[in-house]
């Protein structure tokens, strides 16, 4: 519920500027209902269970202005790869070169998108989700139609580069029975800028679709980033999830697969890497609604300096989804007095045929692993950035696309190696 | 002691054993080899009386009664034993329970009375010896941690305690080194008597240099193909599984024919 | 072979044992219970027929006033319609209950409703070294074995007489552990709790018998609200044990317990449950609710707290046994065996928090679920920013049989201290198919070999029970799961 100490003009004050001039009936059905929804839980608190240990206090003591469509003013690593360009939710045509039939902005493939819009969301969305439908205004929209494989690796940079802003961006990944697409997406800010980036990607696969989906999180130190990976997969669909979060003030992910066909298979990795006062929520929830579908998750945190983490995994097995085969897997190192890692496994099943297990670790590096390499020479400062590379590193390795893993490689072993990258 | 007749079976509709006909007489032992999916252990878990398969046509006799009347425990209690392929490992319960239950169990079935605790222990010991399995191994969860070969000892040492009139030891030497291979025959030898017969089931002739069979039966199939003493292994051995491939069409033309 | 286990050919089974609650006989004795409802009137009116102290009676009335501004919890993983507190009688006790000053004075009816239950009052037929306090609606009929625990300077005694005799006790430690605005139920049981046992263990002594309470509820449309106390003094050591009983009716009745726990200094406090309360017959009608606050201070440094759960018996339990980890080095044990068939539900599990530096916790928690029964496992492992070097390891194990019922695991870690190290687990799982064979092939039948693998499934909970305790649960957990195969 809003509280009457919170700033909530901004929440209301840009309602007609949304998809300006869309004057669709499917569409502003849902954003009517969105609002609906939105009103009757507001933004969500501590109270809530699925929010006890992220505080929205300075979110929401801040105000937010929807700016208008502007050009990049930063300057983008170089890439051979197709690349979408969006700057404060607005897709840049100039920067952009990755459009083509299949890959779209939202507000030109309002058509397209009608039957699966907003379709893989929970039923019962928190209030940053109801927003993002109220109000999304623009994102990336890639339709593979039946047997299409995009070639290589689409690049979509989300860049938030004005102070105060708020975007709703809402990204569909349509893709066909028997298709095939990997999608990196990024999030990238100014250090220093405040900003709410609130952003959903909306992942419909196919039967036997592949879809790769990553998701690089280097927001501004001082950013709000509120972002859902929603997944319904249907028969032998294969969808893997990578999540990957560096920086921001407060994150908060809601990853969720629905397991709807049989043979379904969805692997979600997750690394965060915190530091500062950086806050990351990372929520995750596996729906077997069907049989024989499997899941398999790995989520690793490490945290120094004041940041901390929460790890929410929900793994559901309907009545019927016998020969389930689920497993979860989070591992966190405190690297810091004053890091905090809070993690919520959860098993929740219905059926009996099934083999479900979730494992879950806080603690340190190991300390004979630590002996070791010190006892071949290497100095202590060294072999503690080299194990805690190692541990970040196991999620790393289960990238398959050889560019994203190598440059994730360099990225993390940038923040975690400072100064030490020769070591690997 | 035991007769299959004609014997077919089949698991989710699919037909494994096409007319499987052997006959095993008291003090005997059978070797039953073949490829892979040929229905080895298939008709070994026909014999036990496993769950899932279907039996479509045919008989097995055992002591002059229907076996497949009876279910899997009541098999296990008239002396029919299978060492299994791969033991199953069972967390929480001790060798030892298991063994006592078991042994009760069956004396329960023929009226006898409960092992005393002592004789238990004293007979449980001398057959780990038998087998050269550490006495620590008994106490410890059914075969739960135990390496490849530790699980065969221990399906030995069940055997030689529960005693029983058809032993079925389905692919005991998979997975076994040299000195295992020899330890488990040496076991199974000591267990060979007048009255109790065993069928071997196995993939390689290997086996058969340490437990010397009677009679050397190939299955192709889901059918016994040739059948023949101890030098129809080595002959196998010497010419490979493909030399039965043409076997397996004389057969069907045969049985056609007929 | 996938095919499941609970196939048609096992049906039979179903039809071969139906479970019997052997413990659902009501006795016929002549009572003295309130009217249902509740106000402070029927608060005062319990206080008086206790004649007790006055900071009693305001600490009643204190939790009272609490409960009434407090909602009822509903984040439990557990369904039931709900409960009218103003149609349940907070009071009930047998009539002819004077002082007890030998069993002679005991209602034969009595004595023969705990010999029928198995439990033997009659000091010639006790059990080994255990002394019994038996509670029998809301009060405590008989405590064996006084005069030898007090040689030893143990206090093993109903509560309500240690009101009177050791006020100055009850007054420092009651709702030190769990104080009356902690939950709902447990202010609850505060305003109005009856009876319950207490225990006291002076420096240095290691209790020299197993102590042990009976609770029965046997009065229809009563609560049963009892209060459990134990301190163990610096280097003390006692071993608790708990049973519980009701009649088979058709109605729920509540049952809110609290036991608090406080070990100093190198004190060691073991604490054993079987709750076997009426669980309800197959269709879900009547059982018991049961809503528990147990919680333990390891107040001293070095002090250990050990709670051992097999929870077969209730419609619903609600239940946390905890460990607050105060002291340095102390250490926390939560093992725990819940069943539900049936349409049984349980949400169970435990707190651990790390307070003091050093300190260990082990959770073992190994949930059945069959028929329609649903079980939760909810725990919270919490390391508090000063409590350096904390250990904890927690499994947490599900079978279930059959396709009809549900495990949940709801595991919560909270970690402040960059030296702690946690580790935690949790399968779900069946009895596989290859299992069964292979122990009938070994000559077992279906329901042996079931017996045989969920005893296996609980053994590291079982072998922390004391012996006779130990066997009992298996008994207990093995009639529970008559029928449930097939």
């Amino acid at each position: 519920m809003i509280t009457a100490n919170e700033n909530t003009s901004w929440i209301t004050a840009h309602a007609d500027v949304a998809l300006s001039g869309a004057n669709i009936a499917w569409l502003n059905q849902q954003r009517k209902s969105a609002l609906t929804q939105f009103e009757a839980v507001g933004l969500p608190g501590v109270r809530d269970e699925d929010w006890r240990y992220t505080n929205l206090r300075a979110l929401k003591s801040n105000d937010y202005a929807l700016t208008s469509a502007s050009s990049l003013n930063i300057e983008l690593a170089d890439t051979t790869n197709p690349r979408l360009v969006f700057v404060d939710g607005h897709l840049d045509q100039a920067a952009s070169t990755g459009l083509s039939d299949s890959v779209t902005s939202l507000k030109d493939s309002l058509e397209i998108v009608e039957a699966h819009f907003s379709s893989t969301l929970p039923k019962k969305p928190h209030g940053f989700t109801a927003l993002n439908t109220a109000y999304a205004h623009d994102g990336y929209v890639v339709h593979l139609k039946s047997g299409q494989v995009l070639e290589g690796v689409l690049e979509v940079v989300f860049v938030s580069q004005s102070a105060d802003a708020v975007s709703h961006t809402r990204n569909l990944i349509i893709a066909d029975a028997n298709t095939q697409c990997t999608i990196v997406e990024r999030h990238v800010g100014t250090h220093g800028t405040v900003y709410l980036n609130n952003v959903i990607t909306e992942v419909v696969a196919g039967d036997n679709a592949h879809v790769d989906h990553y998701k690089i999180q280097q927001e501004s130190n001082d950013a709000f980033h509120m972002g859902g990976v929603f997944i319904n997969q249907a028969k032998g669909a294969h969808v893997k999830s990578h999540n990957i979060a560096l920086s921001g003030l407060v994150t908060r992910n809601d990853i969720h697969s629905n397991l709807l066909g049989q043979g379904a298979h969805v692997e979600m990795n997750g690394l965060v890497i915190g530091q500062g006062r950086q806050h990351v929520d990372n929520h995750t929830e596996v729906n077997h609604a069907v049989p024989n579908c499997t899941s398999d998750e790995y989520y690793k945190t490490v945290l120094d300096d004041h940041s901390r983490s929460v790890f929410r995994g929900r793994i559901i097995v309907a009545k019927d989804a016998q020969l389930t085969n689920a497993d979860q897997q989070n591992n966190n190192l405190l690297l810091s007095k004053d890091a905090e890692a809070d993690c919520k496994p959860q098993l929740e099943i219905y059926a009996d045929d099934v083999k479900c297990s979730h494992g879950a670790t806080v603690g340190q590096l190991d300390p004979v692993s630590l002996f070791y390499l010190k006892s071949r020479g290497i100095d202590a400062k060294s072999a503690n950035a080299l194990l805690t590379f190692a541990f970040a590193n196991e999620v790393i390795e289960r990238i398959n696309v050889d560019s994203v893993r190598q440059e994730l490689t360099q990225i993390i072993a940038g923040e975690l190696l400072s100064g030490l990258e020769e070591l690997v | 002691m035991l007769k299959v007749t004609n014997l077919h079976a089949s698991i989710d509709g699919k037909s494994i054993l096409n007319g499987i006909n052997l006959e095993v007489k008291p003090g005997e032992v059978h070797a039953i080899m073949g490829p892979n999916g040929s229905g080895k252990s298939t008709l070994t878990n026909v014999i036990a009386g496993r769950d899932g398969y279907e039996v479509t046509q045919g008989s097995i006799e055992y002591l002059g009664n229907d076996l497949l009347e009876l279910a899997a425990e009541e098999r296990a209690c008239e002396g029919i034993f299978l060492a299994f392929q791969y033991p199953v490992e069972i967390p929480g319960v001790s060798n030892m329970a298991m063994l006592k239950a078991a042994m009760n169990s069956m004396r329960k079935y023929h009226g006898q009375e409960e092992i005393k605790a002592g004789d238990f222990l004293k007979l449980i010991r001398e057959k780990a010896d038998l087998v050269e399995m550490k006495h620590e191994f008994l106490k410890r969860a059914v075969n739960q941690g135990f390496s490849g070969g530790e699980k065969k000892r221990n399906e030995i040492l069940q055997m030689a305690m529960l005693e029983p009139k058809l032993a079925l030891l389905d692919e005991t030497d998979s997975g076994l080194d040299i000195d295992a291979l020899k330890t488990v025959s040496h076991g199974v030898n000591a267990l060979r008597s007048p009255e109790r017969s065993m069928i071997l089931v196995t993939h390689y002739q290997r086996l058969l240099d340490y437990i010397v069979p009677d009679y050397v039966h190939v299955l192709a199939n889901g059918k016994i193909v040739k059948s023949g003493d101890k030098s129809l292994a080595l002959e196998l051995e010497a010419k490979g599984y493909s030399w039965i491939e043409g076997m397996e069409d004389t057969a069907a033309a045969v049985q056609q024919a007929s | 072979m996938s095919a499941p286990i609970l196939n048609e050919k096992n049906k039979d089974l179903k039809k071969l044992v139906k479970r019997e609650y052997k413990e659902g006989f009501v006795t016929d004795i002549e009572s003295d219970t309130f009217e249902p409802g509740l106000d402070e009137d029927v608060i005062r009116r319990i206080s008086a027929k206790k004649n007790e102290p006055e900071f009693m009676l305001e600490y009643r009335l204190k939790a009272f006033r609490s409960w009434l501004k407090m909602p009822e919890p509903s984040w439990a993983h557990i369904d039931y319609p709900k409960i009218d507190f103003q149609s349940i009688a907070y009071f009930s006790a047998p009539k002819e209950m004077p002082q007890l000053d030998s069993l002679d004075q005991v209602d034969p009816k009595l004595l023969e409703t705990y010999a029928k239950l198995g439990i033997p009052l009659e000091e010639q037929k006790m059990m080994n070294n255990v002394a019994v306090d038996a509670v029998f609606d809301s009060v405590s009929v008989r405590t064996t074995f006084r005069e030898t625990l007090s040689k030893a300077g143990v206090i093993f005694m109903p509560i309500s007489e240690a009101l009177q005799e050791h006020p100055e006790l009850i007054k420092q430690y009651l709702g030190s552990v769990v104080p009356t605005k902690d939950n709902y139920y447990a202010a609850l049981n505060a305003a109005v709790f009856s009876d319950g046992s207490f225990v006291y263990i002076p420096k240095g002594v290691r209790c020299p018998m197993e102590l042990s309470t009976y609770f029965r509820i046997n009065e229809m449309n009563t609560g049963q609200f009892e209060r459990t106390l134990i301190i163990a003094e610096e280097g003390a050591y006692v071993s608790y044990l708990e049973g519980c009983t009701a009649p088979q009716r058709d109605e729920n009745q509540l049952h809110a317990a609290v036991v608090e726990l406080v070990a100093h200094k190198d004190a060691e406090i073991k604490y054993s449950t079987v709750q076997n309360w009426y669980p309800g017959d197959e269709n879900g009608k009547g059982g018991i609710y049961n809503f528990v606050t147990k919680r333990g201070l390891c107040k001293g440094d070095n002090s250990k707290i050990s709670w051992t759960q097999v929870e077969t018996g209730s419609a619903i339990t609600w239940k946390y046994p905890s460990c607050v980890l105060q002291g340095d080095n102390s250490v926390g044990e939560f093992y725990s065996v819940a069943l539900t068939h049936n349409k049984q539900q349980a949400d169970t599990g435990t707190k651990m928090i790390h307070m003091g530096k050093n300190t260990s916790s082990t959770i073992i928690s190994k949930g059945i679920s069959a028929g329609h029964g649903h079980n939760t496992y909810r725990g919270l492992v919490k390391i508090l920013k000063g409590a350096d070097n904390a250990r904890n390891f927690s499994q947490c194990d599900s079978l279930l049989m059959g396709d009809q019922c549900g495990a949940h695991t709801f595991p919560y870690m909270e970690v402040q201290n960059p030296t702690a190290n946690l580790e935690h687990e949790a399968t779900t799982s069946k009895i596989s198919e290859d299992q069964l064979f292979y122990l009938k092939q070994r000559g077992l039948g279906e329901e042996a070999a079931v017996s045989m693998i969920v005893n296996g499934f609980c053994k590291d909970v079982f072998r922390e029970l004391p012996m006779e305790f130990a066997v009992e649960a298996q008994k207990l957990l093995e009639v529970s799961l008559e029928g449930a195969v097939g």
